[in-house]
């Protein structure tokens, strides 16, 4: 709220007329969007056939006010990306909620060759579009929703200094960094963060290396993205990470006199080694601007076929004994937490999206799909924009997940998800 | 042969051969000169500048979509465009520099990477807005001089210098013999389409700017599907300072408020 208190300011100033030279409201954009949501329960998934672990709203609907501002003074400007919102249901099922998160903001030193900047912000970097490995501020996306939220989660802590010269760029950065909900069941809280990039660009390219420390863990990632005359664009990015941390599945016998019952759980624990992410893709434009854009993303994190074997196994066991009088309320912990580790469970998948028209122009229609390599589940979705006039944009979009009973989209407590927004610009 | 006729003729060959090359040098010379003429009433020989940019977005059985843009041209290849209006574009910018081409919108704040084919807008493309300097991409040659409605035109075809970022592999030129305005051109996708013709209509005195004669409007029409086009209107050209360095995706923001 403290940045709103501030943008008050600013506003209120700007009526005064002392300072006509400098319009203060040139850099405003503000935007209120409607948006509802109808979702459709997945049956048959092993992991809550009979969706009692996670109940699914049926609808949601939300009013969200963006708000848009950048003041720009000499070598100085404030950047300010908020969104207040209110929901009448949220994916839980609460009534009534009001949000307020601030994206972005910043009060920045613009020099000929080093850039100061301080705040809060979502680090959103790197050549792929469905995933950014090279990133160590990446969270994990599990789906086109996550993809999309990623834009909008609150911000994080920062302080950053950037040198630029003419084809290169050198970026030291410090950051609070909150983790996702996800990497939460590694590293409670937030993670003290340090990192230096450069990045490099080329005639037809554009290179770059970051190196690091999380806390504890170090990181190194680089992401390249080269242009092959007009209509080819190949990109690739890779990130290590020390493992500091894993989430293990362990499986404990519990001894009950006359049985022998197994108990599941994923522990947090102390690992040695290196995970490897990486992401090789490219888009393609053809002369009707249809664009064509395929990924394939290596997870090092996620199960391998053996320990896929292993985990499934649990899965089955805990959701046939998770009325056990004993160690049920155990098993349906379990089944929860697999719950909230579904997207990148695994260590192959494919992303493919089409877009007719293009950047820029009036109606898109884009058809994207994610694969599971391993288990041949998939996720599957249509978007079309409309414009109309000059203030309003109307959105629709589908997505559905599918997959067999031990598969990891599954899994998704949802089949089909439709949504629909009107935006309005002021 | 006598030795004295076989000199005679090894200084005919001579001479006819070096006629022939100063010749072609001449015709060369000639097409690029002109060339060089055309671009002066489109860029400031090497200068950075700036200018609003109205697009005007024409298709058949619908209303024109008209879009506010402001250019900053730091050369041919490395420039930033960001849209004004209508308001729910304000915010969006295209970024050019060599090949790399990035898309920015307020709402992802991530610079996204496109390829050159993805177009502005319309029938314009980012080359279009951008390139204003023919003379860097192409090697010219001229193809015929043509009389239309009594005004006499060079014509000019433009082929693409390897490894140079032009927008089109192919285009003709017409240019007025007198004055070297551009009148139109035709564009050729790499397997000889023609793709959509250039009229370039209007050109007004720039008092500001030691009255220099500028071109302010162009329509570009769709050779494809019948109908479309796009209007591209210029107005209130700066000369600018702008450093290379600048035109990066880290730094489309900053960038664009120079252009306020």
């Amino acid at each position: 709220m403290r940045h709103f208190s501030l943008f008050g300011v600013l506003l209120a100033v700007s009526t005064n007329a002392a300072y006509a030279d400098l319009n203060l409201l040139d850099g405003l954009t503000t935007s209120l969007v409607l948006e509802g949501e109808r979702q459709f329960e997945q049956k048959g998934g092993a992991l809550d056939p009979d969706r009692t672990l996670v109940p699914v709203a049926d609808h949601s609907t939300r009013g969200v006010l963006r708000v848009g501002y950048s003041l720009y003074w000499d070598d100085y400007s404030i950047e300010l990306r908020s969104r207040p919102s209110y929901s009448d249901s949220d994916e839980a099922g609460v009534n009534g909620e009001f949000q307020q998160r601030t994206e972005h903001f910043s009060v920045n030193y613009s020099g000929s060759l080093v850039t100061l900047s301080g705040g809060v912000t979502n680090f959103i970097e790197g050549a792929g579009y469905s995933w950014n490995p090279s990133n160590p501020f990446a969270e994990i996306r599990h789906n086109e929703k996550d993809n999309a939220s990623q834009y909008v989660r609150e911000g994080d802590p920062y302080f950053s200094a950037k040198l630029d010269g003419s084809d290169y760029g050198v970026r030291l950065l410090w950051t609070d960094f909150k983790n996702s909900e996800q990497d939460n069941q590694l590293y409670e809280g937030r993670l003290n963060s340090y990192a230096i990039k450069a990045n490099f660009l080329l005639e037809a390219s554009e290179v770059s290396a970051t190196g690091a420390l999380l806390q504890d863990k170090q990181f190194y990632g680089s992401s390249v993205s080269s242009t092959f005359g007009d209509q080819l664009e190949l990109h690739g990015e890779v990130g290590v990470v020390e493992k500091g941390h894993s989430l293990e599945f362990v499986s404990t016998d519990v001894n009950l006199g006359p049985q022998t019952l197994s108990l599941y759980e994923l522990q947090r624990e102390e690992d040695e080694g290196w995970d490897t992410r990486l992401l090789l893709g490219g888009q393609y434009t053809f002369t009707d601007n249809t664009n064509v854009l395929v990924e394939y993303l290596y997870n090092g994190s996620g199960y391998s076929d053996s320990d896929w074997k292993r985990y499934r196994q649990a899965v089955e066991d805990a959701s046939t004994n998770q009325q056990d009088p004993v160690l049920g309320s155990a098993h349906r912990g379990f089944l929860l937490n697999t719950h909230s580790t579904i997207g990148l469970f695994r260590q192959h998948y494919l992303f493919t999206r089409v877009a007719f028209a293009g950047s820029g122009d009036s109606d898109t229609l884009s058809l994207l799909a994610r694969f599971n390599l391993h288990d041949e589940s998939f996720l599957a979705g249509i978007n079309k924009v409309w414009n109309i006039g000059d203030s309003w944009i109307t959105n629709m979009s589908m997505n559905g997940f599918k997959g067999k009973a031990y598969s990891e989209y599954g899994w998704v407590p949802y089949e089909l998800q439709l949504q629909a927004s009107v935006e309005y610009f002021f | 042969m006598n030795r004295l006729t076989k000199v005679g003729c090894l200084v005919l060959v001579s001479f006819v051969l070096s006629l022939s090359s100063n010749l072609a040098f001449s015709v060369e010379v000639d097409a690029t000169t002109v060339l060089e003429k055309v671009d002066a009433y489109r860029n400031f020989k090497g200068q950075s500048f700036a200018f609003d940019l109205t697009l005007i977005s024409q298709s058949p059985n619908k209303d024109d979509s008209s879009f506010g843009m402001k250019a900053l041209i730091h050369d041919s290849h490395t420039s930033l465009i960001t849209y004004e209006t209508p308001v729910k574009e304000k915010g969006k910018a295209l970024l050019m520099n060599g090949r790399n081409l990035w898309f920015f919108t307020p709402k992802n704040r991530k610079p996204i990477k496109i390829t050159p084919q993805q177009r502005l807008l319309g029938e314009a493309s980012n080359g279009d807005v951008a390139s204003t300097d023919f003379s860097k991409d192409y090697v010219p040659t001229i193809l015929k001089e043509e009389d239309i409605e009594g005004q006499s035109y060079t014509v000019l075809e433009l082929n693409a210098s390897e490894d140079s970022l032009a927008a089109y592999k192919k285009l003709h030129l017409w240019v007025s013999s007198d004055s070297y305005k551009p009148f139109k051109a035709m564009f050729f996708a790499p397997s000889g389409k023609h793709l959509k013709t250039a009229f370039y209509e209007k050109y007004e005195t720039l008092p500001y700017l030691n009255n220099k004669l500028q071109l302010t409007e162009i329509r570009i029409v769709n050779a494809v599907q019948e109908g479309k086009s796009t209007i591209m209107r210029y107005e209130n050209f700066q000369i600018t300072e702008t450093q290379a360095a600048d035109f990066k995706p880290g730094k489309i923001k900053q960038l664009a408020n120079q252009q306020l």
